[in-house]
């Protein structure tokens, strides 16, 4: 995917993609600005940026984000985006971000954000896939997949009392 | 970053891992539902991953809905 470009949109197939992923954004609480860019991003799909304030906040998605999307295999692009949301709460809610400032390796944060995209998500098959998410990484990172399930269980349980 | 691995890849190394208790995954799963319903502990996070693993592809209608912290 990442070898060759997307194919071409004209102006009005991006514009409507720019319009589904506005949409989608702010129906999971993203706050900032948000932009659709046509090429291949080696992202997964989609970017958090984090700004001076949540208002300067970016979210960039990606081409791939929709051919992941048009996959029947793969994330949707909501779970995409609510993965997306979950980095902006985790640097901006008052109380999580105040928990993991600085702490946080590149997976864990990955883990966290994953969990909370899952609580954002309105489709159960969504909110499933990022709590696959959330366990695989865990597992990848050595975990049993016993104990792995029953983190994400508790970090689940702690999300839902702190938002 | 959401990553490059596809949720296929994911489903299937999760798989793979739960195969490394030695039972069938779902059949694990399952046990570990039921163990934990008896002793009145929450469920939500094994019968997600029970789900993933069932479903083979997604499917895009209909979906089902319920409230994100239900």
């Amino acid at each position: 995917m990442a070898d060759r470009s997307p194919p071409p949109l004209t102006g009005a197939q991006r514009r409507i993609r720019h319009s589904r992923v506005a949409r989608i954004a702010r129906k999971l609480g993203f706050v900032g600005a948000v932009e659709y860019r046509h090429v291949y991003s080696k992202s997964g799909g989609a970017q958090y940026g984090q700004g001076q304030t949540a208002a300067d906040d970016l979210l960039i998605v990606y081409a791939e984000a929709f051919d992941r999307d048009a996959n029947p295999d793969d994330f949707s692009l909501t779970a995409i985006l609510a993965h997306e949301c979950g980095h902006q709460i985790l640097a901006r809610h008052q109380r999580i971000a105040r928990q993991v400032k600085g702490k946080l390796s590149d997976a864990s944060e990955e883990i966290l954000a994953a969990v909370l995209g899952s609580l954002l998500c309105e489709e159960v098959e969504d909110q499933d896939n990022l709590t696959l998410q959330a366990a695989a990484i865990l597992a990848d990172h050595g975990q049993s997949a016993a104990v792995a399930i029953q983190r994400i269980q508790g970090l689940r349980t702690l999300f839902e009392e702190l938002l | 970053m959401m990553g490059t691995k596809t949720l296929a890849q994911m489903r299937e190394e999760l798989r793979r891992k739960l195969s490394e208790t030695g039972e069938d995954p779902i059949a694990w799963l399952e046990k570990r539902i039921a163990a934990h319903k008896t002793r009145n502990v929450r469920t939500d996070v094994l019968e997600s991953i029970k789900r993933v693993l069932e479903r083979r592809s997604r499917k895009k209608h209909p979906k089902s809905k319920a409230k994100a912290r239900a």
